[in-house]
């Protein structure tokens, strides 16, 4: 426990004291929020601003997520000291959770209740709970690929963990944007959120351990 | 004397390019060992080998010594974009003034980490060091970087760090350090 506190804190010392670690995903979800309102596409779109906005900062915010840890040796360091990597893992999933994700589900909400007249049949407790767990698997799957794509430094090779996500698209796709369906499609995105924090952080662990020899 | 990793018979490849063979060496508690050789004779992979980053089954450990590693790897694992000050505080240090004295580091403690020259970074990496109190302490060119006063200073700190019933291991490229079991991996390579 002693350890899990002290690299969550590491973690908040350091997205607090690089604020553009919190203001650069969020900005860039705004961004793509703004541009949507703008062009009032809400009845012609739906809920896909949410998605789009979603995706492309969670990939933003991937591509760095282990590379200035990496370059500046403290995986390398963390690795030889001791064997608590995996708490490292948690600490930084907790940070983005509570100061980048909880912030995109507040703008989201204010952007609900803005059309309260396209999203009438959106209750917020479904929404939050499944817009957080959409955030958090995609989160798993692109740093996955943030750790495999470590060494040669470019964000585009965390694409390679797309084909992965695609039938996470489809079933998010009925859950978030196909009139709010929570059928059997909300438990196929419990089971990928299960599969994805268990396997994408296992190979993540196995990976951040292999690129630091 | 009891002893903290046992390696016998290691080889060690990349792609094909032996760096370590047949390599044997008893790592015991309280040895000060200076591993010494060319470049890309395989000094920072057998530190790696001995902390695990690297696993090997020529290893053989007596104990669970990890806990007790301070590792200071070729980078400093410093956070860039923080102050100095903020790089302590991460780890819950505040920076030791007689270490800062003899370093001339104590006006560079509110600096920005990324405006600080290679020297004066490594400077920081090894207060931190010696200030993290751990008993075995593995060190990849630990004076590369420093200046004369500051080499001076570290070796002293070694000496200390012995004296105290620590363990070292260490690569060096630089002026020997006396009263060190010496290890030479050009020679053990021929």
């Amino acid at each position: 426990m002693k350890k899990l506190v002290k690299n969550i804190r590491r973690e908040f010392f350091i997205f607090w004291g690089i604020p553009k670690n919190i203001y650069m995903p969020i900005s860039i979800f705004s961004i793509i929020f703004v541009i949507f309102t703008i062009i009032d596409s809400s009845y012609l779109l739906g809920f896909s601003n949410v998605f789009i906005a979603s995706l492309f900062s969670v990939f933003l915010m991937s591509e760095t997520t282990y590379l200035d840890d990496y370059k500046s040796g403290f995986i390398e360091k963390k690795i030889c000291e001791t064997n608590d990597l995996e708490y490292y893992l948690i600490g930084k999933s907790l940070t983005q959770i509570i100061l980048v994700f909880l912030p995109m589900v507040l703008i989201s909400m204010l952007y609900i209740s803005v059309n309260s007249e396209v999203f009438e049949e959106i209750k917020v407790d479904k929404f939050i709970f499944s817009y957080l767990l959409f955030l958090i698997t995609l989160k798993n799957f692109f740093y996955l690929g943030s750790a495999v794509s470590l060494k040669r430094n470019n964000a585009l090779n965390a694409l390679v963990i797309m084909p992965l996500l695609i039938p996470y698209f489809i079933i998010s796709n009925d859950v978030l944007l196909t009139n709010y369906n929570w059928g059997s499609s909300i438990y196929l995105m419990i089971a990928y959120f299960i599969f994805s924090d268990v396997f994408c952080n296992l190979i993540t662990l196995k990976v951040l351990r292999i690129q630091s020899r | 004397m009891t002893t903290i990793c046992s390696i016998k018979n290691l080889s060690y490849a990349i792609d094909g390019n032996v760096i370590l063979n047949n390599f044997s060496i008893e790592i015991e508690k309280n040895d000060f060992i200076e591993i010494r050789g060319s470049n890309g004779s395989g000094k920072s992979t057998l530190l790696k080998i001995f902390c695990k980053l690297i696993p090997s089954k020529a290893c053989v450990y007596r104990d669970n010594f990890k806990e007790h590693i301070d590792y200071l790897g070729h980078k400093n694992s410093l956070v860039e974009e923080l102050s100095i000050r903020r790089n302590f505080e991460l780890e819950d240090l505040a920076l030791d003034s007689d270490i800062a004295k003899n370093f001339e580091i104590k006006e560079l403690y509110d600096e920005l980490c990324a405006n600080l020259s290679f020297g004066e970074k490594r400077k920081f990496a090894i207060a931190k060091l010696l200030q993290a109190k751990k008993k075995i302490w593995v060190l990849d060119e630990p004076f590369a970087g420093l200046d004369a006063a500051s080499y001076d200073f570290l070796v002293k700190a070694f000496e200390q760090h012995i004296r105290s019933g620590g363990t070292i291991l260490l690569t060096n490229h630089q002026t020997e350090i006396p009263d060190t079991k010496k290890v030479n991996l050009d020679e053990k390579i021929s």
